[in-house]
């Protein structure tokens, strides 16, 4: 075999072996990638669990009366009207 | 030199380096060999030690519903705070920072302190567990050294108090202290996975096609039957009770009598499940299931509907009152007004106690013991909450006379409300007496419905349907709108109902200050669709059923119809009214 023969043989294991190594370092880098996607996805389910809490947490009408209340709003009529019909009632029937 | 001496010498230094290096490979290939073949399973394994990682992943706890899909209770991720002092550089400093984003109180900051500069701790201390997020952001955000976080569960309950009392409480852990959260553990809990993965120095995560995980299981969503509105009704009625009588306690449960579904179940005092640690640990009693009592005047129409039901007594009878005070066996029993002869219906209505007392006594002691086991009382109803008493029922063996005109007037028997109002709804609903039911169904973290709760029958016609529907419940009608119960009258929906007004005992005899006030209905009467019970323990100002407790049933009742069926009939357009009502019972 001449030297030329041996140097293709080298330079075909050399670009073999770099191609190896690109892979591997893709193979690294995807594994992040997903890894990095995993953990990206668990944070958003676990931020939507947090916002359906914070959602009715604020729609729930203790809430909603407690901050009215300190922005001084009242009690909207078709809300208090039974609670005031019952009590007037009463009231009257005495 | 002699050219073939220098030529051996050359030799021989040529032979010996290559002695030498064959020595040398030899010695390498030897370690080689240990590394590789001897001792290849050591290396192996502290090799994937350092690359190979295992983490477990906790399943999310099941979430608990209300039956109208509101969440009662949640598990998010919180971060909690944790120190390295062996690699704080400015301890001092952080400390003082630290104590002040997380607004530490003095005694808090001087155990922080006393963590932080504790040898034993050098590796990790706690600074703080379970941080509020804007605390959190704040910290990360400085990178100090030294600071970590982790990830730990915390429970959440969206709609504040709301039905505390059954969700019960979650431990630190995540594991279920009480209520449906210690009744219903396993199906809530879930099923702990793990990955397995590759790791880099810095031991980040990389997914490789080596990397192996088996998913936790999330625990079921428990949906109740609980009905978060009608819970509402009842608890703002009860709130209401609470500020109106400042009683020492007060509870009140509301079914559906036709499946046994608990609707509401609400006890005061309460507490905020978010700070369980607040309330004193007597507030987190459910008194609905752990408190049984002298139900009073509530019993006699269970004891007359099974006087009834024996063919003991006709409903056309009439028996005679003895003007208000009656003699019998060395025992004088009393009624609040006296009254002659009263009709069946009237002894109820009236709410006589020598006219129950003689109905008892119609009841062999046998028969009579029978007909209250079969509706339940001193036994356990089976609703699957923890904590559940059985009440107290005179056994056979110690019957006696006064048993027999002691327990048609609510007296020498003790029921919790749970017994009670299923009893009433065995009147409701023509006789059959159910299990109470508070979970409906299971579902899975896809929303697959895994398992569907029915209602369960106890005992079947515990009343026949004459008794119970046509007899019991125009009474009990009567009882609300010419009784002692019309301050439970609601306009344009008929209520049947009953007070009861019970002294409590004091050293072995019956108070006279100390009373349980309740009231027992169900409605609408025609096609009942909610029964009610509520108890006010030792109210301050009255102590009558109708006047304490009643209101509080109308409110419920008022409010909670708009959410059952009877809205779609337009039944629900009624409005309140109550009248009069300060009548003894």
């Amino acid at each position: 075999m001449k030297l030329s023969h041996y140097l293709i043989l080298l330079a075909a294991a050399i670009i073999f072996g770099l191609a190896a190594v690109y892979q591997r370092v893709e193979v690294v880098r995807t594994g992040y990638g997903i890894t990095d996607l995993l953990r990206e996805r668990a944070r958003l389910r676990e931020t939507k669990r947090k916002l359906e809490v914070y959602r009715l947490r604020e729609e729930n009408p203790e809430t909603l009366l407690r901050r009215a209340k300190r922005f001084g709003i009242e009690l909207p009529e078709n809300l208090a009207a039974p609670l005031a019909r019952s009590r007037s009632v009463r009231r009257d029937s005495r | 030199m002699n050219p073939a001496a220098e030529e051996r010498r050359r030799n021989i230094r040529a032979a010996l380096v290559g002695v030498g290096l064959i020595g040398l490979l030899l010695a390498l290939s030897a370690r080689l060999y240990s590394i590789q073949v001897r001792d290849n399973g050591k290396y192996r394994a502290m090799a994937l030690g350092q690359h190979r990682k295992i983490r477990d992943l906790p399943p999310y706890r099941g979430d608990i519903l209300s039956s109208d899909g509101k969440i009662l209770s949640r598990s998010v991720t919180v971060d909690s705070i944790y120190a390295e002092p062996g690699r704080l550089v400015e301890r001092d400093l952080t400390l003082g920072f630290l104590s002040e984003v997380l607004d530490l109180r003095r005694a808090e900051h001087r155990a922080l302190a006393r963590r932080l500069a504790d040898p034993r701790r050098a590796k990790f201390a706690w600074v703080k567990r379970r941080v509020k997020e804007r605390e959190a952001r704040k910290i990360r955000a400085l990178r100090i050294k030294g600071i970590g976080f982790r990830k730990e569960w915390r429970r959440m309950y969206p709609l504040g108090k709301l039905a505390g009392h059954v969700v019960g409480l979650a431990g630190v852990d995540g594991n279920g202290l009480s209520g449906i959260e210690l009744a219903f553990e396993d199906e809530l809990r879930g099923v702990e996975g793990f990955r397995e993965y590759e790791a880099d120095s810095r031991g980040r995560g990389i997914t490789t096609e080596d990397t192996l995980e088996i998913a936790p299981c999330p625990g079921l969503n428990l949906y109740l039957t609980i009905h978060s509105q009608i819970q509402r009704a009842t608890e703002a009625a009860l709130d209401g009770a609470f500020k109106r009588w400042k009683p020492v306690g007060a509870w009140a449960i509301v079914v559906e009598p036709g499946t046994g579904r608990v609707l509401a179940m609400a006890s005061r005092p309460g507490f905020d499940p978010a700070t369980p640690g607040v309330a004193p640990t007597d507030h987190m009693r459910n008194r609905v299931l752990t408190d049984y009592y002298e139900p009073g005047s509530t019993l006699k129409p269970i004891v007359a509907a099974m006087a009834l039901q024996a063919g003991v007594v006709r409903p056309e009878e009439a028996f005679y009152c003895e003007n208000g005070a009656w003699r019998y066996r060395g025992r004088t029993l009393h009624d609040h007004h006296p009254y002659g002869r009263l009709s069946f219906p009237m002894v109820i209505i009236k709410s006589s106690n020598i006219g129950m007392g003689k109905i008892g006594l119609r009841l062999s002691p046998r028969l009579f013991s029978e007909s209250l086991a079969r509706l339940g009382f001193g036994r356990r109803t089976g609703i699957r909450l923890p904590g559940e008493a059985r009440g107290k029922v005179t056994s056979l063996r110690r019957w006696s006379y006064y048993t027999s005109t002691s327990v048609p007037m609510g007296q020498e028997i003790g029921v919790t409300a749970l017994q009670l109002v299923m009893a009433y709804a065995a009147l409701a609903n023509g006789g059959d007496l159910f299990q109470p039911q508070i979970l409906e169904r299971l579902v899975d973290h896809r929303g697959r419905e895994i398992y569907r709760f029915t209602p369960r029958l106890r005992t079947r016609a515990v009343f026949s349907r004459r008794v119970a529907r046509e007899i019991m419940t125009p009474i009990l009608v009567r009882v609300v709108e010419e009784g002692t119960g019309k301050k439970a009258r609601i306009e344009g929906i008929r209520v049947a109902g009953k007070t009861g007004t019970s002294q409590k005992l004091e050293g072995g005899r019956y108070s006279h200050r100390r009373h349980i006030a309740s009231f027992v209905a169900f409605a609408p009467a025609e096609a009942p669709e909610l029964c009610v019970l509520v108890a006010v323990d030792e109210p301050k100002g009255a102590h009558y059923g109708g006047t304490v407790a009643a209101p509080v049933v109308r409110e419920i009742l008022f409010k909670s119809l708009a959410f059952t069926k009877a809205k779609e009939k337009g039944r629900a357009g009624g409005t309140a009214s109550a009248t009069g009502g300060e009548d003894e019972e």
